[in-house]
């Protein structure tokens, strides 16, 4: 194919010259062969009293050295093509050690950088002489001990389905046992409750329950809506939907 | 042409054109800087002699003859060529008797390349030898002791400038050719 386009750029030019545009002296037999008997007379005498073209013809490699020289010459198309790919190679690398050094976060990385435990309610923190099952969850809670607190925490709310501070700490307790998807029923028990005392945390946490999870739509919907309604942890949820996308 | 202004002009408008040009068809920068150069000097020497005639844009003009001098030169080197076609359009633009000026020039231009390396002696001489001064108003202005001198420093002179001339590719380029 090449080899076709080549021959056909040969004929093109065979053509021209046929037409006497490229050596317009290739049809005239009778011109002298150039070069025989060169002398000081006739062409080459000429051209060596034409100064005006000698002066310009140094003038111009006086200016072309100049340009070349302070690098406003124009660029080299084959290093254009080079710093292209350079470029290319570039973006790619640095693209690579960003994500590299900063991947997306994972929905545990997420989780961790954003979770803080809730403390305890003082309120609620000493039972005295005879401590309710809710006391002694909160004890459990503060000393982290996990298992225990959910366990009391459970009894809590199994006594007072309308235990809002049980059903709250209930799910923090499953957060940190690494159960999102039960303490996500607990928040939203907590969420759409009418009391506000734990609602905007509910959600909040509600909202990390469903990244730890893995639904990270939905908590992206869920901060949202706290956002719209204006909820408490305002900047922290927006903060959080930035990591999300 | 004393200010380089009008060259500096010339460079800009159209080196980055040339270049494109020659480089899709084998060429390099020192190809596109010679094209320019000849180009320059052939629309020179047109408007001094008063043959030049613009019936289309002088960019159209002015690339045309690039054009045409750097298809003769590949025409030349017996290169290949690739993207002929997407020049051919200019075929026309300049007219058809820049080629053979272009040839005349390149000509005179191997000439002028040997005079210019002579030494400052023998161009003085030669040169008031081809402005027709008498040998002994040359051999007097020369310092020669005698016009038999004088010629026979001219004569040294020339033979140097035209051994070196047969010494050149180009002329062996061109020679026997036409």
């Amino acid at each position: 194919m090449e080899e076709n386009k080549n021959e056909r750029n040969w004929r093109y030019l065979e053509d021209l010259d046929c037409r006497g545009q490229l050596s317009g002296a290739s049809q005239a037999g009778d011109a002298p062969v150039w070069g025989e008997g060169i002398d000081l007379s006739g062409e080459m005498a000429e051209a060596l009293r034409d100064d005006d073209v000698m002066s310009l013809r140094r003038q111009i490699s006086e200016v072309l050295d100049r340009r070349a020289a302070d690098g406003s010459g124009i660029w080299d198309p084959s290093w254009r093509r080079v710093a292209m790919v350079a470029g290319m190679a570039f973006l790619l690398i640095f693209g690579t050690m960003v994500y590299m050094v900063r991947p997306p976060m994972e929905g545990s990385d997420l989780f961790s950088r954003y979770y803080t435990s809730y403390p305890a309610l003082a309120s609620v923190r000493s039972g005295g002489e005879d401590p309710t099952p809710l006391h002694r969850a909160f004890s459990y809670y503060e000393a982290g001990k996990w298992d225990a607190a959910s366990k009391h925490f459970s009894l809590a709310v199994g006594e007072n389905a309308s235990n809002q501070v049980g059903w709250f700490y209930l799910g923090l307790t499953r957060l940190e046992m690494d159960r999102p998807l039960q303490a996500l029923g607990c928040f939203n028990w907590v969420a759409s409750s009418n009391d506000p005392l734990l609602r905007d945390q509910a959600s909040w946490y509600s909202a990390l329950a469903l990244i730890k999870a893995g639904h990270r739509d939905r908590a992206k919907d869920r901060l949202d809506w706290m956002i719209e309604k204006r909820m408490w942890p305002t900047a922290r949820a927006r903060g959080l939907i930035k990591q999300i996308d | 042409m004393k200010d380089n202004k009008i060259l500096n002009y010339l460079y800009d408008m159209y080196f980055g054109m040339i270049y494109e040009m020659v480089s899709k068809n084998n060429g390099n920068q020192a190809d596109a800087r010679d094209v320019l150069q000849e180009a320059i000097i052939l629309t020179y020497k047109k408007i001094r002699n008063g043959s030049f005639e613009l019936t289309t844009t002088f960019t159209s003009y002015f690339f045309s003859v690039c054009w045409n001098i750097w298809m003769r030169e590949l025409r030349n080197r017996k290169t290949e060529i690739n993207n002929l076609m997407e020049y051919h359009y200019l075929e026309q633009a300049a007219d058809a008797g820049i080629i053979r000026e272009f040839e005349q020039q390149q000509k005179y231009r191997i000439y002028q390349d040997h005079f210019r390396r002579l030494g400052r002696e023998c161009q003085k001489l030669l040169k008031l030898f081809l402005n027709k001064y008498p040998l002994k108003d040359i051999a007097r202005m020369m310092g020669h002791k005698s016009e038999k001198a004088a010629k026979k420093k001219k004569y040294k002179c020339k033979e140097r400038l035209v051994q070196s001339i047969k010494n050149d590719q180009r002329f062996e380029d061109y020679h026997g050719r036409k």
